[in-house]
């Protein structure tokens, strides 16, 4: 019995490593002198690359800057606005139906919804700029707080409110000492994950940015092309860590359906 | 004493909430989806010269359609079809190890990829001068580059299928041990034992079942995911056949405007595959609206 735990635990490790590997693999490479086949450790290390991250010339960090702001906005216009409209729809007649319609722009492939809708987004010129792309991205992102927030929305919900309401508190009140704290803990993943949403974006953001508003995952998609894998994985390790360091303080902020 | 009248329906604040719904969520997918139709019966875009269906019948006789849509087709269920199976094998034999300590942190760990760097590892691991190239190599099985299998730009899709399952394989496995415990299979289990099921019989009847049927709208949901995926198939895939969604954007992108119809319809018949996935997935009794639920 011991010994079937003790391999079972062994097998959980060798997982657990497999799972982690990626992220060591990156950093090595992104601290990389050389390291040409067949060689399978580099030759040497060097913070040199990491040390152009601010004022080098491949402008990584304003990439990284440009990233938080978007992905920031993305979020924050979402997780408001998803909880604010989800009510609505939820106690709607036709909340099946609202619902419903929420997932197509959800799990459409992004990169195909921006082609479609490309031609919108020059009439209005909003193709290739900042705007553009965070309004293109909020398309996805705030669907997805609609549907993240729909589950909040409760009969014993509404009977709460009715209650609040009963003993004299108005509708600000409801929502300030009542609705907002009780939905603290959604507010926040939905906040996260929907920041994610945008973080990780890179199909919709080359269509509707037209390749001018370069975040990181587009420096990525560049540096692949010109077969820079050194800074390719610099700017891969600066996308995956604030996501790990995140997961590190709250997994529960990761662990949701983003599709 | 002011008695506060509650309305929730038929207020402004509710007709704010809706239009806004309807502007962010309805409204541009149905002016997407009317653009590309116009644009494929040449009646708006760059090459309109009124109605016609000859692009239409262009795109059902142009083979790379099919061949593209059927690759995605297979993509997406080789991706699930392995993450199933893997993620059941890890919930079932090793459901208590993966929820403590080092593992039970790690497997949060793909979660945090973005899939664009997800396709970049692949490639860097398993391409023929990768990082398992190079172990194969020092351990003396090959002498050089040519040697090691495609594994990447490979005609079966393998690099795209391990990176998709990479990123889906700990999402599911940590959806099934959740279920698991919410559904109390371990009770459910117990009873099928003092019954006389048979290890054997308690996983095939009772914990599978289970856990498919209440994960199959997440199921089919990520297998629509797949089909749309985008950047992983264009750095780890073939020019030729293609994902449909680097299709679309290939046939958009390339200098013979005739090309662009063809890429509407291509995006138009991939939006009503989504349409056939969602409806399948609203017609699951565990997808239900109920506010009880």
């Amino acid at each position: 019995m011991t010994s079937i735990s003790k391999s079972k635990s062994m097998a959980a490790r060798m997982i657990a490593l497999a799972f982690v590997f990626p992220v060591l693999y990156l950093l090595v490479l992104s601290l990389a002198d050389s390291w040409i086949f067949p060689q399978l450790l580099p030759e040497a290390l060097t913070l040199k690359r990491w040390g152009t991250l601010v004022g080098g010339a491949n402008n990584l960090w304003g990439s990284l800057l440009l990233s938080l702001i978007i992905a920031f906005t993305v979020a924050t216009v979402s997780t408001i606005c998803g909880f604010f409209t989800s009510k609505h729809l939820a106690y709607h007649p036709n909340r099946s139906l609202w619902m419903r319609l929420s997932y197509f722009p959800f799990v459409l492939s992004p990169v195909i919804y921006a082609a479609v809708l490309y031609y919108y987004f020059i009439r209005l010129g909003l193709s290739g700029s900042i705007m553009g792309v965070i309004l293109g991205q909020l398309l996805i992102a705030y669907p997805y707080s609609v549907i993240l927030f729909s589950g909040f929305w409760s009969k014993r919900m509404l009977h709460i409110e009715k209650l609040v309401q009963t003993l004299g508190g108005h509708r600000w009140q409801t929502y300030r000492r009542v609705l907002l704290p009780m939905a603290q803990g959604l507010l926040l993943v939905c906040f996260f994950q929907t920041f994610l949403i945008s973080w990780f974006e890179y199909g919709l953001t080359t269509i509707i940015g037209v390749g001018k508003v370069q975040t990181l995952t587009l420096k990525v998609f560049q540096y692949i092309n010109e077969a820079s894998f050194y800074n390719a994985a610099l700017s891969s390790s600066l996308l995956v860590l604030p996501p790990i360091i995140l997961l590190y303080f709250n997994k529960r902020y990761l662990f949701q359906k983003r599709w | 004493m002011r008695i506060f009248e509650q309305k929730l329906f038929k207020n402004k604040v509710e007709a704010t909430g809706l239009l806004l719904f309807l502007l962010l969520a309805v409204l541009p997918l149905l002016l997407g989806i009317i653009y590309a139709l116009l644009y494929s019966l040449g009646i708006t875009g760059l090459v309109s010269d009124g109605f016609t269906l000859k692009y239409w019948q262009q795109a059902f006789t142009d083979i790379e359609l099919w061949y593209s849509m059927g690759y995605t087709f297979y993509i997406a269920l080789a991706t699930i079809t392995l993450t199933i199976a893997g993620a059941l094998l890890l919930t079932i034999y090793l459901k208590e190890p993966l929820q403590q300590g080092f593992a039970g942190f790690s497997i949060y760990v793909p979660l945090a990829f973005p899939a664009i760097v997800v396709a970049f590892l692949i490639f860097q691991l398993a391409s023929q001068s990768g990082f398992f190239a190079r172990i194969i190599y020092q351990l003396g099985w090959i002498s050089s580059t040519a040697q090691f299998p495609e594994l990447v730009n490979d005609t079966y899709g393998i690099g795209i299928i391990a990176a998709h399952t990479f990123m889906a394989l700990p999402f599911f496995t940590l959806y099934f041990i959740n279920l698991y415990d919410q559904e109390n299979i371990n009770q459910l289990a117990k009873v099928g034992q003092t019954l006389g099921a048979s290890s054997a019989q308690q996983h095939r009847r009772i914990v599978v079942p289970i856990l498919l049927r209440r994960a199959f709208p997440t199921l089919t949901l990520y297998t629509i995911f797949v089909m749309g995926s985008y950047e992983i198939p264009l750095i780890v895939g073939r020019q030729s056949p293609q994902m449909i969604s680097v299709l679309v954007i290939r046939k958009l992108r390339k200098f013979n405007l005739s090309d662009i119809p063809e890429a509407y319809i291509s995006a138009l018949l991939f939006i009503t595959l989504i349409i056939i996935g969602l409806t399948l997935i609203f017609k699951n009794r565990n997808f239900s609206y109920d506010l009880d639920q």
